[in-house]
């Protein structure tokens, strides 16, 4: 079996030399045996006839011995990609616009798979991956969650089926004490752009606080110094040790070893630099942490192990050698059981997951569904068309090819054969686009990657750390786009192939006009039909994202953006300020800030609305004094300053707004939203109803201070607005007066003017009340556009518009080729009807009524997918309405109206056409 | 060459009278055809050029190797030997033929 193979090997990569020795043999035979004759007394001429009639025809004996080699198929095959070459290097404009068509479906395809490996797929950058979890808190609706520090340990230490288990946890950290940063802000990413920052104060960065056997757990090493250990996460007080990463080093610090060893401040806290960790090592976040810290320098060591309530630690362990995830899936299950028994006051409706461990730290499952059910089949829609249009033409080039296939059928070839043959053409040239369309994309993509990363630093909307953009296509990816040539090749060149070999040899040579049947095939009038209907559709879906996003954007968000400043100013407890300061510098602030010319009012609030991270809390009702006991929802909640409403234009449907002397007094006091009253007291007056807030045990984030009222009034009752999302207005919110000496992190400021110019007096009255303040502002519109829902239809409208677009120039070139080669086949017909007495019009409607029906049925067909698509993607993003008829009848008039003149401008060649040439064209 | 008394060979036992040949020494082509001719008394009609489809699917095979080597004129040729592979394969062929032969014989004898 062994020396089959081999000798077969041989006959392939040494072709030429095993033909030559073929060749000698066969030679060496016949001299012999002419030399033998001449001496047997023969006449030499005599001799060499007589030699060759025993030996039988030489090439005949010579391709019977190749045969006998058993490699033939792959001879012919190479022959016909060979002859395939040859003939699209002959006909250049068929090549060229097959190309182009074949270029974009395998192109788009090739870049969705490499993104998606190089970001979905993407291993943990660690030794032995595999083994490493993800453990994560669930509930019915949301998976993904956090622990606190009691909970982490009660898993580190209780578990037998982990080697390790580490805890992490992003901090969005300031770091002071590095030679100054420049101002950053003033670019944008796809029309989004971030608040502008003043040069100068402390630069945000990403920080990921962790356990001390994190690193072991992971087992990587530095680059430079050493690691965090267990100790380094005990120590109870400043300075803390600390990494940066490679990537912060290099585009921060140029490398510079000096840096190793000096003393910063990140929050306020002192840290000390210990080491460097390794380039591009990002764990499970979605980007490469700037700097690594002990969980220490956030939670008091003597004082974590009894915290179950400060959200403080994503957990990933490492599996034991011989422990499987399902193993660890049951016994978390138990040890959360455990843990929930111990704290009866925690939520008990917490799931516990054990998922594989994967960087940019989202749900593995959930994007390759999204990519599976939504992604690909897109894609592959694009590529279906490449691959009809391509079909198409091949059809259109079926007449040149007739003649040469019959006179190859009349020689004795096979329909098998030449059937084999035309594939392997039409492989060659999906090769041929494949090759072109992977190194244009792996360029575009590079090209696309460095250009979003600069864009993303300079937009503002990034909060440090380093997104890794590393989508070089790999092997996986070249596979991939081989095997898709592969398929589209076979896939549009096998209609053809059969259709055109289905005719009988006479019939072909007979004359081409046999084939005029082709004009009206079945095969053509699906490639129209399936082109327009996969163009509507994509268009349907860019359609319907780009109104929803246009409708989000429209919407009264019950405040008033316009001339409202959303101006962060960092915590001044992180320069030292105590609370008696800190409302000193409250004062400072709104004094200085009212005189500035064109300021109106100024307010601050814990959060803008649609800006940063929603606060919940639980609420209960007190009747007649008593609690309800029904276990209340979570509402959102937002501290503010007495101006807040006033400033941001938020109307009262009754009741007031609080005054300097709610912030002061004891008594407290609540403004609820008209939503939140109804549902809480329906068909009531709410003024002057009570309410206990933050009733229960709750979970809340480091820093985030909770409110725990037990008794409050409701003063004032607001018009809905809204603060959550742009996609759907607030289904009930609180709102509670801000607390005297503490800061809160968003300062509205209504002014007039143009924005360059407030900025700059705002910056600067900031900067002399306290240089050391550090200052960030964007309008408050920008804050809006910012947000998810709004984002999400946005992008993706572009996505799908992209892609539509590509699907009309592959649409359009299709039906041009189509209709053109239709037309060339029917010129006889034609000339016919015109030499009869037929108008111009009717020969325009004869030709453009029958490409006009495919036409129309793909628009039928594309309408329903599109619809499909629609109801698809509304049950994928918040606040998406289905596809409105106008968009729907204007998408589909619009692209009816492409595919005619499309099809109208080869059409009119007919009319040019004079009856006796056309008839003597045969 | 006259008409008389000649033979077409059955199917496949072309293949091996080839190993038969080879088997004493190794030999090219041409010394492998005249071999067969003389031992025949040419009885055997064996057009010549046939003889190399069926050497290079024993090549394949593994039975002959083949090395090319200087002949009786001082030109290279192509020798072909029997391997180990090819010696074994002969003797189930040898026996199996003689088996098949007398099988057939004691048919065309008997009455």
């Amino acid at each position: 079996m062994l020396a089959d193979w081999l000798f077969r090997l041989r006959s392939i990569l040494r072709a030429r030399t095993v033909e030559r020795e073929l060749d000698e043999e066969l030679r060496f035979h016949l001299d012999r045996q002419i030399a033998a004759c001449v001496r047997g007394g023969m006449d030499p001429a005599e001799a060499a006839r007589r030699a060759r009639i025993e030996f039988g025809g030489f090439d005949q004996i010579k391709e019977e011995t190749r045969e006998a080699h058993g490699v033939q198929w792959l001879d012919d095959a190479l022959s016909d990609a060979r002859y395939g070459l040859r003939t699209l290097f002959k006909d250049r404009g068929y090549t060229v616009a097959a190309l182009v068509a074949l270029g974009l479906g395998i192109g788009v395809n090739t870049a969705l798979f490499t993104i998606f490996t190089a970001v979905v797929l993407r291993p943990l950058a660690v030794p032995d991956p595999g083994r490493v979890v993800s453990i994560y808190r669930a509930t019915a609706k949301y998976t993904g969650g956090q622990f606190s520090y009691a909970e982490y340990l009660a898993y580190r230490d209780r578990t037998t089926t982990f080697a390790a288990v580490a805890a992490n946890f992003p901090e969005h950290l300031r770091l002071s004490g590095l030679s100054p940063a420049g101002a950053v802000g003033g670019g944008s990413l796809f029309g989004f752009a971030g608040p502008t920052r003043s040069a100068g104060s402390a630069e945000p960065l990403m920080g990921l606080s962790v356990s001390g056997n994190y690193f072991s757990m992971m087992g990587i090493r530095p680059v430079a110094g050493r690691l965090l250990t267990e100790e380094d996460d005990e120590r109870s007080a400043p300075p803390y040790a600390a990494l940066l990463s490679d990537n912060f080093w290099q585009r921060r610090l140029g490398r510079d070893p000096a840096v190793l060893g000096q003393s910063l401040l990140a929050l306020g806290i002192p840290i000390t630099i210990v080491g460097i960790a390794p380039r591009d090592f990002m764990g499970t976040r979605p980007e490469v942490p700037d700097l690594f810290l002990p969980i220490a320098a956030f939670q008091d060591p003597r004082r974590r192990a009894q915290d179950h309530t400060t959200v403080c630690c994503a957990i990933e362990a490492r599996l034991k050698p011989d422990r499987t995830i399902q193993q660890a899936q049951a016994e978390t299950a138990l040890l959360n059981q455990a843990v929930l028994e111990e704290h009866p006051d925690m939520d008990a409706h917490v799931r516990v997951t054990v998922e594989p461990a994967v960087p940019y730290g989202f749900n593995r499952h959930a994007y390759r569904r999204l990519f599976y059910a939504v992604l690909q089949p897109v894609i592959a829609l694009v590529l279906l068309i490449a691959c009809a249009n391509v079909a198409g033409l091949l059809l259109g080039r079926a007449a040149s090819r007739q003649r040469e296939l019959a006179v190859r059928t009349a020689l004795g070839a096979g329909r098998w054969r030449l059937v084999r043959q035309l594939l392997t053409e039409g492989v060659v040239l999906a090769l041929v686009a494949a090759a072109v369309s992977f190194v244009l994309t792996s360029w575009l993509l590079d090209i696309g990657a460095r250009a979003f990363a600069t864009a993303l630093a300079s937009s503002g909307l990034s909060d440090g750390g380093t997104l890794l953009l590393d989508i070089k296509p790999g092997s996986r990816v070249m596979l991939y786009t081989l095997s898709i040539a592969v398929i589209a090749g076979v896939a549009f060149a096998l209609t053809p192939a059969l259709q055109i070999t289905r005719g009988g040899v006479t019939a072909a040579l007979r004359d081409s006009s046999a084939f005029s049947g082709l004009g009206r095939s079945h095969a053509r009038d699906w490639m129209v039909a399936t082109q327009v209907a996969v163009c509507l559709t994509l268009l349907i879906g860019a359609g319907v994202l780009v109104t929803s996003s246009l409708r989000l954007l429209a919407i009264d968000p019950g405040f008033e953006t316009h001339g409202v400043f959303n101006v962060s100013i960092e915590n001044p407890a992180e320069i030292s300020y105590s609370p008696e300061r800190t409302e000193d510098l409250h004062r400072a602030l709104r004094e200085r800030l009212t005189a500035l010319p064109g300021v109106a009012s100024i307010a601050t609030a814990s959060r803008a609305p649609l800006g940063g991270n929603v606060r919940r809390t639980t609420v209960l009702t007190i009747g007649d004094g008593v609690r309800s006991s029904e276990p209340a929802a979570q509402f959102p909640y937002t501290l503010v300053s007495p101006e807040y409403f006033q400033t941001l234009h938020i109307p009262f449907a009754r009741g007031r707004a609080f005054t300097a002397a709610d912030v002061a007094s004891a008594r407290p006091v609540v403004i609820v939203s008209e939503s939140l009253a109804h549902r809480l007291w329906p068909g009531e007056d709410a003024i002057g109803k009570h309410l206990a807030i933050g009733t229960r045990t709750e979970a809340h984030f480091q820093f985030e201070t909770v409110p725990r009222v037990a008794d409050a009034e409701v003063i004032g009752i607001v018009r809905d607005v809204y603060s959550v999302s742009v996609a759907a207005p607030d289904q009930g919110a609180l709102y509670l007066p801000r607390q005297t000496g503490q800061w809160e992190s968003s300062l509205l400021v209504r002014a007039d003017g143009t924005a360059q110019a407030i900025a700059r007096s705002l910056m600067a009255a900031v900067r002399q009340i306290d240089p050391r303040l550090g200052v960030s502002y964007e309008p408050l519109e920008a804050t809006m556009r910012n947000d998810a829902s709004y984002v999400l239809t946005r992008i993706g409208g572009l996505v799908f518009a992209a892609l539509g677009a590509i699907g009309l120039v592959l649409a359009v070139i299709g039906i041009y080729s189509m209709v053109g080669y239709a037309v060339t086949q029917q010129t006889r017909e034609i000339g016919i009807r015109m030499a009869l007495g037929a108008q111009p019009r009717d020969v325009l409607r004869l030709v453009l009524g029958r490409t006009a029906r495919p036409i129309g049925y793909g628009l039928g067909g594309g309408l329903v997918l599109g619809f499909a698509l629609s109801l698809l993607l509304s049950a994928l993003l918040e606040g998406l309405r289905l596809a409105d008829p106008a968009v729907l009848a204007a998408v589909s008039v619009a692209l009816g109206g492409v595919a005619l003149v499309a099809a109208y401008l080869p059409a009119r060649r007919a009319l040019q056409l004079a009856p006796a040439i056309t008839l003597r064209a045969e | 060459m006259s008409r008389r008394e000649s033979l077409d060979l059955p199917q496949g036992t072309l293949a091996l009278l080839i190993l038969k040949i080879v088997a004493l020494e190794p030999r090219h082509g041409w010394s492998i055809s005249e071999r067969l001719h003389q031992l025949s008394s040419a009885t055997l009609q064996i057009k010549q050029g046939s003889l190399y489809p069926a050497l290079h699917r024993l090549e394949r095979s593994g039975w002959l190797k083949a090395t090319w080597g200087p002949s009786e004129n001082n030109r290279r040729a192509k020798y072909y030997e029997l391997t180990r592979k090819g010696r074994a394969q002969l003797e189930t062929e040898t026996g199996a033929w003689q088996k098949l032969a007398a099988a057939v014989a004691q048919i065309l004898e008997s009455h």
